[in-house]
C-alpha cells in the first residue's frame, strides 16, 4: 500500500482534514488493488470458459478437475438448500377410523348418493377419529323418546332411526347432558308448546320445525346437541363461536347477534376473529397464570358469559321475560303484577293461574331470591375476569333500574287496553284469560292489542337486552322510544275508540 | 495407430479397455454445439435414476395412482424433490435433444455413409416422446387422462396398424385400468429396455462409422481424460441447474382426473404442444396426415438428402433453411398454445 | 476433483436415501371405541378389526384384555377355541391361554397386548393411528 505525501504541512494542519486525506489514498489504493484482482478473476474464468468451449486450447486438464470440483461443492450447497425447502404439506388433520358397522352404512349413503354430506362431515369429526360411526347414534340408545323410536325407517336396517336424541350422547358425553337438562335450553320445547296459540298456526310453523320449531327444537326430544355443534362434525370450537348462537337468538323479540355483534365487545370480535384459537375449552381461556396471546378472545363471544366453564345449563337471572319474583320494591312490584297479569300468570285478584306452572316447568323466570341472586352472581364472576366488579355490579344495576321504568311503561299499556276490555269496548273472546293475553302474540283482533304485545315482545326486550349486551341504540331508539312511542299510540287509539263507543 | 489381427488378439482386456477408451475424438467437439448429444445421455440417466426411485412409491392402479402422486408431491420427505429432479430432467432432455437434432440437421452430420446413425437417432427421438407421453399419463391428473385419450385416439387414426395399435395401448376400446398398467409397464419397463439397446447402437455407430468432418483443423484429442472430464463437468452443472430447478419451481399436481368432463385447461406438455395445435387448427384428416408424412420424412431423410446432393444442390443452404422454418413453425405453435 | 465429487454426488446419494426410508415419526395412539361392556359380555373371545389391527377381546378376572390377533410366533392370526378355553395358532400350533401367556407350541412369549380404557359403560383400546 503506498502512502502519498500530501502538500499541507502536517504541523500546521488540522488533525481531521489530515486524517481523511490518508484514508482517502488508502481507499484509492485499495480500490486499485481490488480492480486489479478482480481483472485477474475476470481472465481466469475468461481462460476457463474458453478451455471449456472453444475449439483451439488443448486445454489444461488439471484446470478442468478443479473446476469440476468447484462444481461438485456448489451441487453440495444446493442439494443442502434442498433440505430447508418448505414444501405445502397437505397431511390430513384427521384419520377417521371406520369399524366394520360403519363400513356398511356408508358403502350404501355413498353409492346412493343418500346424505353423502353427513358422511364428509363425520369424516372430519373427532367421533370419525374414534371409531364412533353411526350405529352409536342412529340406533336409539335404551329409553329414547317414543316419538323417535316410532318413527319409520328406510333403512335397511330396520333400527336405525333419522333423528337421534340426547340419550345416545349421554351414553359418553353423560355430564355435558345433565347439565344441559339443568338449563333453559332444554325447556325450550316445552315453553313453545305451552304457549297458547301454537296449536292456532300452521304445523309447519311449530312442529315442522320450520318457524318457531326450527329454534326451539333445542329442547325437543330431551335436547338436540347438533343444534349449536352442528351434526356431522360436532365441532366443540365451532360451537364457542358467537355465529353458533347467531341462527336462534337474532331478530324481532331477540336479536342478541345484532346487538352483540355492534356492541363494543362485537366490534372486538368482529375485527380480531380470525386470530382467536377456539379449539381452547372455555375455562383455560384466562387462567393464570396467562400467556398473553392474539389467540385469546380479547371481549366476551356468548359463552364466555352464558357458559362459563363450558356448562351447558345456560341460565340468566332476568330470563327472557325480565321477570322475577319476589320483589322488595313495592312500586315496582306493583308493575309486575299488572304485566304478570297481563301474561296471564296471575288472574284479576293477582292469584297464580296455571299459567304460572308453565312458567316454572319451561324456567321461564327465577322464581325465588336465591335462584336470581346466584344467577347474578355468576353473571359478576364473568365479568370480574376482565372488569372490576363494582364497577360491573354498578353497570349492571343501572339496567335493572331501566327495566322497572320499562315496567311502568308497560303495565299503564296493559292497564289501558284492560280497561277497554273490562268496559266492553274490546269484544272479549270465551277462551280469553282474566285479561290482556300477551301470550297470545299476534293473535289478536285489533289494532291496539297488536300495538301492544308489540311493545311487549318487541320494544321492551330490546329495552333491557339492549342494556345487558351493552348496545345503547338498541337499548334507545329501538327499546326506550319505540314503548314511549307505543304508549303515545296506545293512548290516542284508546281516546279514539272510547269516543267511538260513545257516539256509536 | 495400425495394429495387426494377431496383435490385437495378443492384447490383455484391460489394454483394450483402454483403447476403446482413449480412443481419439476431433476437436471441433470442444465447442458446446457438439456436445449437445452427450447432454441428453447424462440427462437420461438421471431420469433413469429418479424414476426407479419414484417406482418406490407409486401406484400404478387409477384408484390410487393419482394420490400416490399427491402423496409423493406433498407428504413424503423430499419426494417433491425427486419428482422435481425427474421433471426437470425431462424438460431439459427434450430441450436439448430437440437443439442437438438441429444440429445434426443443419451441420448435415448424416452424410458419408452416417444414414445409421440418423437413423438410429430418430428412433430415439421417437422412443423418447413416448416416455414423455407414457410418464405424463401416469399422474392420472385431469390433464393426463384426456391426454390418455387424444393421443390414444390420434394414433388410431394411423392407416392399416392405427385401429391396433390402439386397442394394444387401451387394453380395450376405452381407457380403464389395464390402459394404465400398460403405460406403466411401456414407461417402467419396456421402453427403458428398447431405449437403452438403441443408446448402446447409437453411439456404437457414431463409434464405427466416426464423426463427420467438421472444417477447422481436425486435430484430435483423446476420449478419456479430455473429452470425458468436460463432459462431467456438464453432468455435474446440469445437475445443479435440475436441483435449483427443483428446489425454486417445485411439482404441483392438478385436479384429478375426471372422466365425465374435460376440464378447459387441458393441454399436453410443451414439447407436445407445437403437434397439438396444428392438429386442432388444421382440417382433422390433412392435420393428421401432415404429421406422419413429417414424421416419415424426417426419419428417411439422409436419404431424400443423398438424391439432391446428387443432383447438385448445396444441400447446406436448404437444410439450414429448413431448420430455420420448422424451428421457427414449432415456437409459433408451442406459444399460440402456451397462451390460449 | 475427487473430493468435490464423493461430497456432491454423495449428497445427491444420500438425498435419494432419505426420499425412500419411510416416515417412523412418532406413532400418536387413539382411543378406538369398540363398544358397550353389554356386547362383549361372555367367556368366548371377540374378533374386532381397530384401525386394520385385529384384536381378540375378551373379559377376563381383571377385567377387559385386548390381544392382538398376531402370533408371537411368526405372525399368523390366533383363533379361538372355545371348548378348551384356549387361543390356537393355525400355522404352527402355538396355544395361548385365556389370559394371553404361551403355554404351548413354538411362541416365544405371550400375546401383545392393547391398553383398554372403560369410560362408563363404554369400551375404547389404544392404537396406534397414523
Amino acid at each position: 500500500m503506498q502512502e502519498e505525501k500530501n502538500d499541507t504541512n502536517p504541523a500546521e494542519s488540522p488533525e481531521h482534514i489530515k486524517r481523511s486525506s490518508d484514508s482517502y489514498d488508502e481507499l484509492k489504493a485499495g480500490m486499485a488493488s481490488a480492480a486489479a484482482a478482480f481483472g485477474r478473476f475476470r481472465e481466469s474464468v475468461a481462460r476457463g470458459m474458453r478451455i471449456l468451449f472453444a475449439d483451439e486450447e488443448k486445454g489444461d486438464f488439471n484446470l478442468m478437475k478443479y473446476f469440476i470440483g468447484l462444481l461438485s461443492l456448489i451441487l453440495f450447497f444446493a442439494l443442502t438448500m434442498v433440505g430447508y425447502v418448505s414444501v405445502k404439506e397437505s397431511k390430513m388433520e384427521v384419520k377417521p377410523v371406520i369399524m366394520e358397522a360403519s363400513e356398511q352404512c356408508i358403502d350404501c349413503h355413498v353409492r346412493k348418493g343418500i346424505s353423502a354430506g353427513a358422511v364428509r362431515d363425520w369424516k372430519m369429526s373427532a367421533h370419525a377419529a374414534k371409531g364412533i360411526g353411526c350405529n352409536e347414534c342412529h340406533i336409539p340408545a335404551k329409553g329414547a323418546p317414543e316419538r323417535i323410536v316410532a318413527m319409520p325407517t328406510a333403512c335397511e336396517d330396520p333400527n336405525v332411526r333419522r333423528e337421534v336424541s340426547s340419550r345416545n350422547c349421554k351414553q359418553c358425553h353423560s355430564d355435558k347432558v345433565a347439565e344441559f337438562m339443568k338449563g333453559k335450553h332444554s325447556k325450550a320445547w316445552l315453553a313453545m308448546e305451552a304457549m297458547p296459540t301454537t296449536k292456532d298456526q300452521p304445523d309447519a310453523i311449530m312442529a315442522g320445525e320450520k318457524g318457531c320449531g326450527a329454534c326451539h327444537k333445542i329442547g325437543r326430544d330431551e335436547g338436540q346437541c347438533d343444534s349449536c355443534h352442528t351434526r356431522h362434525r360436532f365441532s366443540a370450537a365451532e360451537a364457542r363461536r358467537p355465529e353458533a348462537c347467531g341462527t336462534c337468538h337474532m331478530g324481532f323479540d331477540h336479536p342478541q347477534w345484532e346487538m352483540y355483534s355492534t356492541s363494543k365487545h362485537g366490534m372486538i370480535y368482529q375485527t380480531e376473529k380470525n386470530d382467536y384459537d377456539f379449539s381452547r375449552k372455555i375455562g383455560d381461556w384466562y387462567k393464570e397464570p396467562f400467556e398473553a396471546s392474539s389467540k385469546t378472545p380479547r371481549a366476551p363471544v356468548c359463552v364466555t358469559c352464558h357458559m362459563q366453564d363450558g356448562g351447558h345449563d345456560v341460565s340468566t337471572a332476568w330470563g327472557f321475560l325480565a321477570l322475577r319474583l319476589p320483589e322488595e320494591d313495592e312500586e315496582w312490584m306493583g308493575y309486575r303484577v299488572r304485566i304478570l297479569q297481563g301474561l296471564g300468570v296471575l288472574d284479576a285478584n293477582g292469584k297464580p293461574t296455571e299459567r304460572l306452572g308453565a312458567v316454572k316447568a319451561a324456567q321461564m323466570a327465577r322464581l325465588t331470591r336465591e335462584e336470581w341472586e346466584a344467577e347474578r352472581r355468576k353473571m359478576l364472576n364473568v365479568c370480574s375476569q376482565c372488569h372490576g366488579e363494582t364497577w360491573a355490579r354498578e353497570e349492571l344495576e343501572k339496567i335493572d333500574g331501566l327495566i322497572k321504568e320499562a315496567d311502568r311503561l308497560m303495565a299503564e299499556a296493559v292497564d289501558i287496553v284492560e280497561g277497554l276490555y273490562r268496559d266492553g269496548i274490546l269484544p272479549r273472546p270465551a277462551d280469553y284469560p282474566a285479561g290482556v293475553d300477551l301470550l297470545r302474540f299476534y293473535e289478536v283482533q285489533s289494532g291496539i292489542e297488536q300495538t301492544l304485545y308489540v311493545m311487549f315482545l318487541e320494544h321492551r326486550m330490546r329495552t333491557f337486552q339492549g342494556g345487558f349486551h351493552s348496545n345503547p341504540d338498541y337499548l334507545h331508539w329501538y327499546g326506550w322510544a319505540e314503548m314511549k312511542r307505543d304508549l303515545v299510540e296506545i293512548r290516542e287509539e284508546a281516546r279514539r275508540l272510547r269516543e267511538e263507543h260513545k257516539g256509536g | 495407430m495400425e495394429t495387426t489381427a494377431a496383435e490385437i488378439k495378443e492384447k490383455s482386456f484391460r489394454e483394450k479397455l483402454i483403447d476403446v477408451i482413449q480412443e481419439e475424438v476431433p476437436d471441433h467437439l470442444n465447442s458446446f454445439a457438439y456436445c449437445l448429444g452427450a447432454t441428453p445421455l447424462i440427462l437420461f440417466l438421471i431420469l433413469a435414476v429418479s424414476g426407479v426411485l419414484l417406482t418406490f412409491y407409486y401406484i400404478p392402479f387409477p384408484g390410487q395412482a393419482y394420490g400416490s402422486v399427491k402423496a409423493i408431491t406433498e407428504e413424503i420427505y423430499l419426494g417433491w424433490f425427486i419428482r422435481g429432479v425427474h421433471r426437470a430432467a425431462v424438460n431439459l432432455m427434450v430441450a436439448t435433444l430437440l437443439l442437438h437434432i438441429v444440429r445434426v440437421f443443419i451441420t448435415r452430420a448424416y452424410r458419408d455413409g452416417g444414414e445409421m446413425k440418423w437413423l438410429l437417432g430418430a428412433a430415439l427421438f421417437f422412443t423418447v416422446l413416448a416416455f414423455g407421453f407414457t410418464g405424463y399419463s401416469l399422474v392420472y391428473d385431469n390433464v393426463s387422462y384426456w391426454g390418455m385419450t387424444v393421443v390414444t385416439d390420434m394414433i388410431g387414426q394411423i392407416p392399416v396398424v392405427g385401429k391396433s395399435l390402439f386397442l394394444l395401448l387401451r387394453g380395450g376400446e376405452d381407457i380403464t385400468e389395464l390402459t394404465l398398467l400398460r403405460l406403466y409397464d411401456l414407461h417402467t419397463k419396456i421402453l427403458p429396455l428398447v431405449i437403452l439397446v438403441l443408446i448402446g447402437a447409437h453411439i456404437v455407430a457414431i463409434r464405427t462409422i466416426g464423426f463427420a468432418k467438421v472444417d477447422g483443423n481436425g486435430g484430435t484429442h483423446p476420449f478419456y481424460p479430455e473429452h470425458a472430464l468436460k463432459m462431467t463437468a456438464i453432468a455435474i452443472m446440469l445437475l445443479i441447474v435440475i436441483v435449483n430447478m427443483a428446489a425454486i419451481f417445485p411439482p404441483v399436481i392438478g385436479d384429478p382426473a375426471n372422466p365425465l368432463e374435460v376440464a378447459s385447461d387441458v393441454s399436453p406438455p410443451w414439447y407436445f404442444s407445437a403437434i397439438y395445435r396444428w392438429i386442432i387448427i388444421a382440417p382433422r384428416e390433412a392435420g393428421l396426415f401432415s404429421v406422419f408424412a413429417f414424421f416419415i420424412v424426417f426419419t428417411i431423410y439422409p436419404y431424400i438428402d443423398r438424391g439432391f446432393a446428387d443432383r447438385g444442390a448445396n444441400m447446406l443452404r436448404i437444410n439450414l433453411a429448413i431448420g430455420i422454418l420448422v424451428a421457427v413453425f414449432f415456437a409459433l405453435m408451442t406459444i399460440w398454445e402456451a397462451l390460449v | 476433483m475427487t473430493f468435490g465429487i464423493t461430497l456432491g454426488l454423495g449428497t445427491l446419494g444420500g438425498r435419494f436415501i432419505q426420499f425412500l426410508m419411510p416416515d417412523v415419526a412418532e406413532k400418536k395412539f387413539s382411543e378406538i371405541l369398540l363398544g358397550r361392556v353389554d356386547d362383549f359380555k361372555g367367556s368366548s373371545a371377540k374378533f374386532v378389526d381397530v384401525a386394520g389391527k385385529q384384536v381378540a377381546l375378551l373379559e377376563t378376572d381383571q377385567g377387559f384384555s385386548a390381544f392382538s390377533r398376531k402370533c408371537t410366533d411368526l405372525g399368523c392370526l390366533i383363533s379361538w377355541d372355545d371348548s378348551k378355553d384356549q387361543f390356537i395358532c393355525p400355522c404352527h400350533q402355538g396355544v395361548f391361554d385365556r389370559n394371553g401367556k404361551n403355554i404351548a407350541g413354538p411362541p416365544p412369549r405371550p400375546l401383545d397386548r392393547f391398553e383398554v380404557v372403560k369410560k362408563g359403560e363404554n369400551i375404547y383400546i389404544k392404537v396406534e393411528v397414523a
